[in-house]
């Protein structure tokens, strides 16, 4: 399927991250998980102030009962 | 302008159901769970169901300030206009009411008319002003 555009934010970093360093990634609403842990790294150093944008797109859907 | 680079790409599958009513909250932990990022949070744009799959892409934007335009060509053309006015003036025959007041003119330096940003010697500003014209202007001075 082509991807679908669930969302797309601009946010400021607001601390140093070393590319040596993991980030996680996953969603949530509110405090509940919706999503499990990605763990990945940076392709560059972040410092606190840069600006990050995120987009998230569906790319696959859930297999349908039968 | 804006340059992008990419930092991150990850995907995900929803493990539970989030409708376009609610905030949906993209973390981006370090270390122990501290967040790296301000609140990025946003209502999805369709209902999201258990088993979906995401790509959660994440890049660097870096602003660019656009350059500070310079107009050289314009004054470059103010000077090619005040170099043919004084060309002209060389050429042109002086009227018989500025002949006698050019004296006046060749005193009183810059010329207050003259206004590029060239350096015009009060010798030039003179014959520009008579091959143009500054008859009345002369008579004012």
């Amino acid at each position: 399927m082509e991807p679908i555009l669930i969302g797309q934010v601009e946010r400021k970093v607001t601390t140093d991250v070393p590319a040596s360093d993991e980030l996680r990634a996953l969603l949530r609403v509110v405090w509940t998980a919706k999503s499990g842990e990605v763990v990945f790294n940076p392709a560059e150093d972040l410092k606190r102030g840069d600006i990050i944008r995120v987009t998230v797109e569906k790319v696959s859907e859930a297999p349908k009962a039968d | 302008m804006e340059s992008i680079t990419k930092i991150g790409e990850v995907q995900l599958e929803v493990t539970g159901e989030v409708k376009t009513s609610e905030e949906l909250k993209v973390m981006l932990l370090w270390g122990w769970g501290a967040e790296t990022t301000g609140k990025l949070s946003f209502n999805p744009s369709e209902d999201l169901k258990v088993g979906d799959g995401l790509k959660v892409t994440i890049e660097k934007v870096v602003i660019i300030p656009d350059p500070i335009e310079e107009e050289p060509e314009e004054v470059v053309a103010e000077a090619g206009e005040c170099q043919e006015a004084v060309a002209a003036g060389e050429g042109a025959e002086p009227s018989p009411e500025t002949e006698g007041v050019v004296g006046v003119i060749a005193d009183t330096e810059p010329i207050p008319e003259c206004e590029c940003s060239c350096t015009c010697t009060a010798e030039e500003g003179e014959q520009a002003t008579i091959g143009t014209e500054g008859t009345d202007k002369t008579e004012t001075v």
